[in-house]
């Protein structure tokens, strides 16, 4: 056993002053009284200890104290050093006392959020064969440049690129979130469908910005796509969460979806299942009525940004009493 | 005796080899010439027909023999041993061997002479074949494309859109996606920072070897990489740059061997890490390699990891050159150019030295000059600019070689409008030598003078990042799971950061503090009343010997960095349960936005179902 776990072992077992006490802490410190890598992960795991006394030794219910330790691991995520070692602590230290049924429900939990990506946003870059740029990029023109800024809107890509998505995630994906960005032209094609699968069960969300071009098959590659919708839909069929689990939200300047007689067959249950969400439609964002336009779109992405954390924050909410 | 016996039995195996290697001789002379050619020849079917033509031989041999000796001993021996049948019974033998040992000798020579005609139309193949012989051609070929793609990319504009990687020693397959203006690349030492922004640039600059030393087995050069675990990913090896070029996105892309596509090389300048001058000198000579303009060689150091002292001499060598151009440069009015105004801009700007300005650039012997700057304290007399301080002396670097790279790449741009022209521009440890108020200072400066500039830096220093928008910090993590390093582009602000929260937030500086890890241990550990003690007892000794005295010094200063780290220690709890009473607020508050919001929406779907 090494020193960590040993350190790992005395602290998640006490609280410190108890632990600094002990004659085992005290065996440990003096075996590794000169060994600086010991001293730094004292120190550390000290800290993090400090901070789960912090959450979890009130005088809470134990359905509370389960919380409060989901909590925990939502806050500090995104910490790949310590992450671990907050869920060591409180498996060793706090686990054993809570109810069968508590402890499935946070093993459970701890699965959906060690997910590496909070969400996956899918998007196409396609467009109908028109010249100039992509009509996205021009339909959303003044809402791009106000996320993204001038300096971007003017130095992309504007045929290939799907800016507006660049927006989505900048929005959606602000900190604290963390998702799954992935421009496809810009990949070696024969690997594509694996990164997406694996992207896709490494997310906790699956949010689409749906455009009509998205139903029509390319001749040339997959339907990218469709794959991420079938992958997601697949890997979530029997999860009861998996309504809340996956979004749409639809940019087309008609507002309105392809109708369905002119959708292939094999995607007719995915747009089927966008209209039955009823998505949300982001309006194109033209001179009239440019701030309020902007403003409006701003708003839905804030809901999605609340949607998709939400889905983070809820695993916390439900523990069994 | 076991020794003896197995050299006996090699010794006599050792004679059989050569005797039937002489019988080999004896029986193929007659038909082949050269028979070194064929001891060189090892292959089963040589030695199978070698063999054979030896066997046939010695049977020949016998046979011939025995029909000799009936010849000469009479009939009645042969007839009363052999019978009547002898005649045809010996000769028929005999005449297969002698057939089987000639057929043997003469395939072995048909088969020798075949291959060694396929040998030789190989050789003459391959002599004729282009590629072999007109390889000179087709290198000269291909580098005068490479010309002509690199004076093409000279006119456009370039932006940078995204690394990626796949199959490399260290980082985790992944994507740097880069801001059109600026780009700051945070990570501890050994962390991967260089090796990723000398991949970057080999990219750029189309260089095969170096871009390709992500991906190979050995150490990288340059600094080593801390991880245990630094084996290739099993993907296959891939780089692709995505970069824009006048509004079109093109792909720079390369496999584990060569270059996948016709970008062509992409002017850039990289200035590396190490940005010191030779203070003791204070002349500046001509150049000795020759001026070759930035547009072409502004990555050269940067990738093959020269000195960097020669390029900067160059610039003020440079500098000198500008000054002399104008025609009253004896009068000392020669400053008076966009060259001279920038750094004195900039160095007043961040140095708050208002009276920063140079003096006068005068000759020093035949061939070399010395630049004379005034400051605020030196302002009746005037030093060598190698006097200003190293930060002052890499500001003066980086803001020169920058206008110096954005004029070589449209020579034929007025002066005064160089500073707007676009680029890319790579800084290695921009915070190097800077003072922290420099450092928070530095970007914008750069942005403002330079405004179309795509800026990619890395720094230590998280000040660095104040006042950069959201896309533009990325970290250098790694991962806990696969021991991986991995780009992680922050998703916020830094409008108005902090110091303290910004190495909290990007570095986890508290914990890698050496002294508070020692001692904070130490103030956890008994022994504190045995130290009290001691320090009193010796205190109260009159005299005390040297030991005595050291170990005196040693109990205090233990005692008081003991109590130090214990004061840090109760600190960083006391702000540790600030920080989690804060985030348990936060959280609860946005579960109540979210309960909020879910009631919002269960109340219209209600609406919608009545």
């Amino acid at each position: 056993m090494s020193f960590h776990d040993d350190l790992l072992r005395l602290y998640a077992a006490n609280r410190i002053e108890k632990v600094i006490q002990g004659a085992d802490y005290q065996r440990l410190c003096r075996e590794h009284e000169d060994n600086q890598v010991f001293q730094a992960e004292r120190a550390q795991i000290e800290r993090v200890k400090k901070s789960v006394e912090e959450w979890l030794d009130k005088p809470i219910t134990q359905a509370k104290q389960v919380e409060q330790a989901l909590s925990l691991l939502v806050s500090e995520r995104h910490e790949l050093q310590t992450l671990g070692i907050y869920y060591d602590l409180i498996v060793q230290g706090y686990k054993p006392n809570w109810s069968p049924a508590q402890q499935q429900y946070f093993d459970r939990a701890w699965m959906k959020i060690n997910l590496r990506y909070d969400f996956f946003l899918s998007f196409t870059s396609r467009s109908e064969n028109v010249p100039g740029d992509n009509p996205i990029n021009s339909d959303y023109r003044y809402f791009i440049q106000h996320v993204l800024g001038v300096t971007e809107f003017e130095s992309a890509d504007r045929k290939k690129t799907n800016l507006l998505a660049s927006c989505v995630y900048r929005h959606v994906g602000r900190t604290p979130m963390d998702g799954f960005f992935y421009v496809h032209s810009s990949h070696d094609n024969s690997v594509i469908e694996e990164k997406l699968a694996k992207a896709c069960s490494d997310s906790r969300v699956f949010l689409q910005l749906v455009q009509n071009i998205m139903f029509v098959s390319p001749q040339d590659r997959p339907n990218y796509c469709f794959f991420e919708y079938e992958k997601m839909n697949q890997l979530l069929q029997n999860s009861p969460d998996k309504e809340s689990r996956i979004l749409f939200v639809v940019a087309e300047k008609g507002q309105k979806l392809l109708e369905e007689a002119l959708v292939p067959l094999s995607y007719r249950p995915w747009r089927k299942h966008i209209s039955v969400k009823g998505a949300p439609y982001l309006a194109a964002v033209d001179l009239k009525d440019k701030e309020g336009r902007i403003e409006e779109l701003q708003t839905y992405l804030d809901d999605l940004h609340v949607q998709v954390k939400g889905e983070l924050l809820r695993v916390t909410t439900q523990v069994p009493v | 005796m076991k020794m003896e016996t197995k050299s006996s039995s090699s010794d006599s195996s050792q004679i059989f080899a050569d005797v039937w290697r002489t019988l080999a001789n004896v029986a193929l002379r007659p038909f082949i010439r050269e028979l070194k050619d064929l001891q060189s020849r090892k292959q089963s079917l040589y030695r199978i027909l070698v063999n054979t033509a030896v066997v046939a031989f010695l049977a020949s041999v016998v046979g011939s023999f025995l029909t000799l000796a009936v010849a000469f001993f009479g009939k009645r021996f042969a007839y009363a041993s052999l019978g009547d049948s002898f005649g045809w019974r010996w000769t028929v033998p005999l005449a297969v061997s002698v057939s089987v040992w000639m057929a043997a000798a003469q395939l072995l020579r048909a088969a020798i002479n075949l291959q060694s005609d396929a040998e030789k139309q190989v050789d003459s193949r391959r002599v004729d074949d282009p590629s072999f012989r007109e390889v000179e051609i087709v290198r000269k070929e291909r580098d005068r494309l490479e010309e002509r793609l690199f004076e093409a990319n000279l006119k456009d504009r370039f932006v940078v859109q995204s690394l990626q990687w796949q199959g490399v020693r260290f980082f985790e397959s992944g994507v740097y996606r880069f801001a059109p203006r600026v780009n700051v690349l945070l990570g501890k030492n050994g962390y991967g920072k260089t090796l990723l922004f000398r991949t970057f640039i080999a990219l750029l600059q189309r260089d095969v070897e170096c871009s390709g030393q992500i991906f190979a087995a050995g150490p990288a050069p340059g600094k080593s990489l801390s991880t245990e675990n630094p084996e290739t990913e099993e993907a296959q090896p891939l780089l692709t740059l995505e970069v824009v070029r006048n509004g079109t996105t093109e792909t720079i892309s390369r496999d584990g061997t060569y270059f996948l596509d016709k970008v062509g090389k992409i002017p850039v300048l990289a200035i590396p890490d190490s940005r010191f001058i030779n203070r003791s000198v204070l002349t500046v000579g001509s150049s000795a390699t020759g001026a070759v303009p930035l547009a072409r060689s502004g990555a050269r150091h940067f990738l093959s990891q020269e000195p960097y002292e020669s390029a900067i001499q160059e610039l003020l060598s440079q500098l000198c050159l500008e000054f002399l151009k104008q025609s009253s440069w004896r009068t000392g009015k020669g400053f008076d150019r966009p060259i001279f105004r920038l750094i004195e801009d900039v160095v007043q700007g961040l140095t708050e030295d208002e009276e920063f300005a140079f003096d006068t650039i005068r000759e020093s012997g035949r061939t070399a000059f010395e630049i004379l700057v005034r400051t605020s304290g030196n302002r009746d007399a005037p030093l060598p600019i190698q006097y200003a301080s190293q930060g002052t002396l890499s500001v003066v670097a980086i803001f020169g070689l920058i206008y110096s790279f954005l004029r070589s790449l449209q020579p034929e741009r007025r002066e005064d409008e160089v500073s707007a022209s676009a680029g890319i521009v790579l800084i290695d440890e921009v915070d190097a030598h800077l003072h922290p108020k420099w450092q928070q200072a530095l970007l914008a400066v750069l942005t403002n003078k330079f405004p179309n500039v795509q800026f990619i830096v890395s720094a230590h220093s998280p000040l660095i990042v104040s006042g950069c928008d959201s896309g533009e910090v990325s970290v250098l993590r790694r991962s806990q799971k696969s021991n991986r390093f991995m780009v992680k582009t922050l998703g916020e602000d830094f409008l108005g950061a902090e110091a303290g929260g910004l190495y909290k937030r990007l570095f986890d500086i508290e914990d890698s503090d050496r002294l508070y890890n020692e001692y904070s241990m130490k103030a956890t550990m008994p022994g504190q009343d045995e130290r009290e003690r001691a320090i009193g007892s010796l205190a109260q000794k009159n005299r005390r010997t040297p030991q005595e005295e050291e170990q005196l010094k040693q109990l205090i200063s233990e005692r008081r960095l003991i109590g130090r780290a214990a004061d840090v220690r109760d600190n960083r709890f006391k702000a540790e349960a600030s920080r989690a009473y804060v985030t348990q607020l936060e959280m609860e508050v946005e579960k109540l936005k979210l309960a909020l919001r879910d009631s919002k929406s269960e109340g219209k779907s209600k609406d919608v179902l009545s």
